[in-house]
């Protein structure tokens, strides 16, 4: 009768702990969410410059200092006279990246060549970058091809994807990672 | 054997050792908590 006794009080001591184990860690996840929230962006510049003690910490702390003022660049709906530049000669965009920067509203080397710090950092946010696409100098690319400056976008990133000289194609891949 | 599975009366057994379910219950609340926070810095590093 003792061990029925002792058995059930085991029993409903087990119940109280799990159930006091889910109540714990629900408890815990809804305030870390809150917390996370709202933490956030005062919280995200330290951790992400941290996180950059690289050779290349200068570009990636210039973008978590902006990292708290991110702004979305505005895009167009469709490319100019449905002729879109080809995003794929940007040195580190590919058929995918093209893709989604036509997603986001971006078909031409000049609109990307306009992003502010505060649009890049949203962009490299957006897409996971972590960094790509001030440490691949994409506005500066844009900007020389939106130029037409194709020399100088051929000797500092490469031919972009274009034929050189020898009728070879050559990817810009100078800053690829 | 019947009367091992015979939670009829088991309310009593709560009624009587309330402090020891209710520190069941803190207790896996603090383990919950703490599990919880390990899994956030495992997810960090």
């Amino acid at each position: 009768m003792m061990s029925h006794y002792l058995l059930e009080l085991v029993l409903w001591m087990l119940l109280a702990f799990f159930i006091g184990c889910i109540f714990g860690y629900l408890l815990r996840l809804m305030f870390s969410e809150a917390g996370a929230e709202t933490a956030e962006p005062a919280a995200a510049a330290p951790l992400k410059a941290a996180h950059s003690a690289t050779p290349m910490a200068p570009k990636a702390a210039e973008l978590a200092a902006v990292a708290g003022k991110m702004e979305r660049p505005k895009g167009i709906s469709a490319a100019r006279g449905g002729k879109p530049d080809k995003l794929q000669r940007i040195s580190g965009v590919g058929p995918k990246n093209e893709k989604v920067l036509h997603n986001l509203g971006f078909f031409h080397f000049d609109q990307i060549a306009a992003w502010t710090a505060e649009e890049i950092a949203w962009v490299d946010d957006h897409l996971k970058f972590n960094g790509r696409i001030k440490r691949e100098e994409w506005t500066k690319q844009c900007r020389l091809l939106a130029e037409g400056k194709e020399e100088e976008f051929a000797k500092l990133f490469g031919t972009g994807g274009m034929k050189n000289k020898a009728g070879q194609t050559q990817s810009g891949a100078r800053t690829r990672k | 054997m019947n009367e091992l599975f015979n939670f009829h009366d088991t309310w009593i057994v709560v009624e009587q050792n309330w402090w020891l379910v209710l520190l069941s219950l803190a207790l896996g609340i603090w383990v919950g908590w703490t599990t919880c926070v390990r899994k956030n810095n495992a997810a960090q590093g």
